[in-house]
């Protein structure tokens, strides 16, 4: 905006005030002074420098969940997490540039609330408790620094690295006990409706030609783990309502639940009718894989019909 | 000038939380292993002798030290493992919920209600915890509780809450874990076998509560 000076000017011998022109210029710069202002690169810097701070004092916390995500099955999915979560931000970053920054204050009880986790997990060693905290502080730093509109664009990308976080090994042992039990139930279940004789005790199948244990690795808990985190990722990379994103995401438990029962009921199939090879087989050891690239085809297939459903309500 | 401020802010914040991570006291042990010996061989009506078969309570790498005996009292027979875990205040350091009862070809974990009235300092009903193991045809009767102190946990959430309570505030990170494995008779004899777990669990704790509150 051009500066005007205010003065008065005689006009044929007239002389016209400038207070009203002095008057709206005041209200218009009182108007431009109170609309927050688009990120500059400094702020984005100063952002920028906070975030990677946030990440240095979580090193330690954080170094060793690579080990983990590489050492169980049902982790794995953790080394694509952090990039997922990074293109998710990516896709934002026009509406980021455009947002305006303007810091509230209702970020800092989100950093201390954060940074008590952090303490209390370090130092009791409850690394589930201290990793949880990681996303918290991110969120609270941004609201800080960038304010609620940074926030409202970036905040499924960060909300997203709560994926990679290993639960409580005492909570994922119970649960993938539970979910052996259930499995094994079912697939019992299914080999009979197929005409397969099988006798089921707790985790054991029994078949007339082998014993086949639902072990730790073939439970759904990993492959629902796993596909929770797709069906997150896919939902948001797709420009879909609020409900379908909901009904992806949600919809990847049972499927993941389906897809494995299917998987150990077709080998447990294989078995009485094939033989041991079926269980000895490449097959079989790409299991996990197999049941997420089923997973991943039921998923389009449920997107593209509740695309269908929601044009039909539109229109 | 603003949002300087805020960095100063944000970044103090982070500061303070790493010098307390940094200048926090290193976790003691206040727990001798001498207490461990406090275990009776003659609890009752049982006769115990040293050692326990590693099929019935395995034996965890993280236990700093450990009792074990095999009691017996007429046909009945028990296996008593007490060990001692220091300096839990990382994950290494601590019980593995995978050494705590046989997990090898076992078709059902059986959870069972075991409430015993522990003597003690303060006689109280605890809830332990216990399962039976089917393995085959065989069946095993495990029944566990960890210690801290003088306090009993039979539940282990709330044993790895009091324990993260203790790290914090007292800096110390050392508890029991005890354990008792019978093998089980059929169902309709199952309350004779918790009965005298019970019995057992009772005596074993009374003599090492009284040991550790020495």
């Amino acid at each position: 905006m051009n500066p005007i000076v205010a003065r008065d000017e005689a006009v044929n011998g007239v002389v016209v005030s400038n207070k009203g022109v002095q008057d709206f210029v005041a209200r218009e710069n009182a108007v431009d002074s109170a609309v927050p202002q688009v990120g500059s690169t400094l702020s984005w810097i100063t952002l920028g420098v906070a975030l990677a701070a946030a990440l240095a004092l979580y090193a330690p916390v954080l170094a060793g969940m690579p080990k983990e995500w590489s050492e169980f099955p049902s982790l794995s999915h953790g080394f694509a997490v952090p990039l997922i979560s990074a293109y998710l931000l990516w896709r934002q970053r026009q509406l980021l540039a455009q947002a305006p920054f303007e810091g509230s204050s209702m970020g800092v009880p989100v950093i201390l609330v954060a940074l008590g986790m952090l303490v209390i997990g370090s130092m009791a060693g409850e690394p589930f408790f201290a990793r949880l905290s990681l996303p918290l502080v991110l969120f609270g730093t941004i609201l800080f620094l960038g304010g609620p509109h940074i926030v409202r664009h970036s905040w499924v990308g960060i909300a997203y690295l709560v994926f990679m976080i290993p639960l409580p090994y005492l909570t994922l042992k119970a649960l993938t006990y539970q979910s052996r039990i259930f499995d094994a139930g079912v697939t019992a279940t299914a080999l009979r409706w197929l005409g397969v004789p099988v006798l089921r005790d707790g985790v054991m199948l029994h078949l007339s030609n082998m014993s086949l244990e639902v072990a730790d690795d073939c439970s759904s808990i990993p492959a629902i783990a796993a596909l929770l985190a797709l069906g997150a990722a896919y939902s948001q990379m797709q420009p879909r309502p609020t409900w379908i994103r909901a009904v992806l995401t949600l919809a990847a438990v049972p499927l993941g639940l389906a897809s494995n029962i299917f998987r150990i009921t077709v080998t447990a199939a294989g078995v009485h009718y094939i033989g041991p090879i079926a269980v000895q087989n490449v097959v079989h050891h790409f299991g996990g894989t197999s049941v997420f690239l089923l997973t991943v085809v039921l998923l389009v297939i449920i997107d593209t019909l509740l695309l269908r459903v929601g044009k039909r309500t539109l229109s | 000038m603003r949002i300087g401020w805020r960095l100063s802010t944000t970044l103090s914040l982070f500061a303070v939380t790493a010098a307390i991570l940094h200048v926090a006291p290193p976790v003691k042990g206040a727990m001798s292993p001498v207490s461990l010996y406090a275990l009776p061989t003659t609890p009752g009506m049982w006769s115990g002798v040293e050692g326990a078969p590693e099929d019935a309570l395995p034996i965890d790498p993280n236990e700093k030290f450990s009792v074990r005996r095999t009691y017996r009292n007429g046909d009945r027979v028990a296996w008593v493992s007490v060990a001692l875990f220091g300096d839990q205040d990382g994950e290494a350091r601590r019980a593995s919920i995978n050494k705590i009862y046989p997990l090898r070809n076992v078709s059902i974990i059986e959870p069972v209600s075991l409430i015993v009235s522990l003597n003690g300092p303060v006689t109280s009903p605890v809830a332990l915890r216990a399962v039976v193991i089917h393995q085959g045809s065989q069946q095993l009767l495990v029944a566990y509780w960890h210690q801290i102190g003088n306090q009993v946990y039979g539940n282990d959430y709330r044993f790895r809450f009091a324990l993260m309570r203790e790290v914090i505030f007292a800096r110390r990170g050392d508890s029991l874990l005890v354990r008792i494995a019978t093998p089980a008779s059929p169902e309709f004899r199952r309350a004779d076998d918790l009965t005298a777990m019970a019995e057992l669990a009772s005596s074993i704790h009374g003599a090492l509560t009284q040991e550790i509150g020495k």
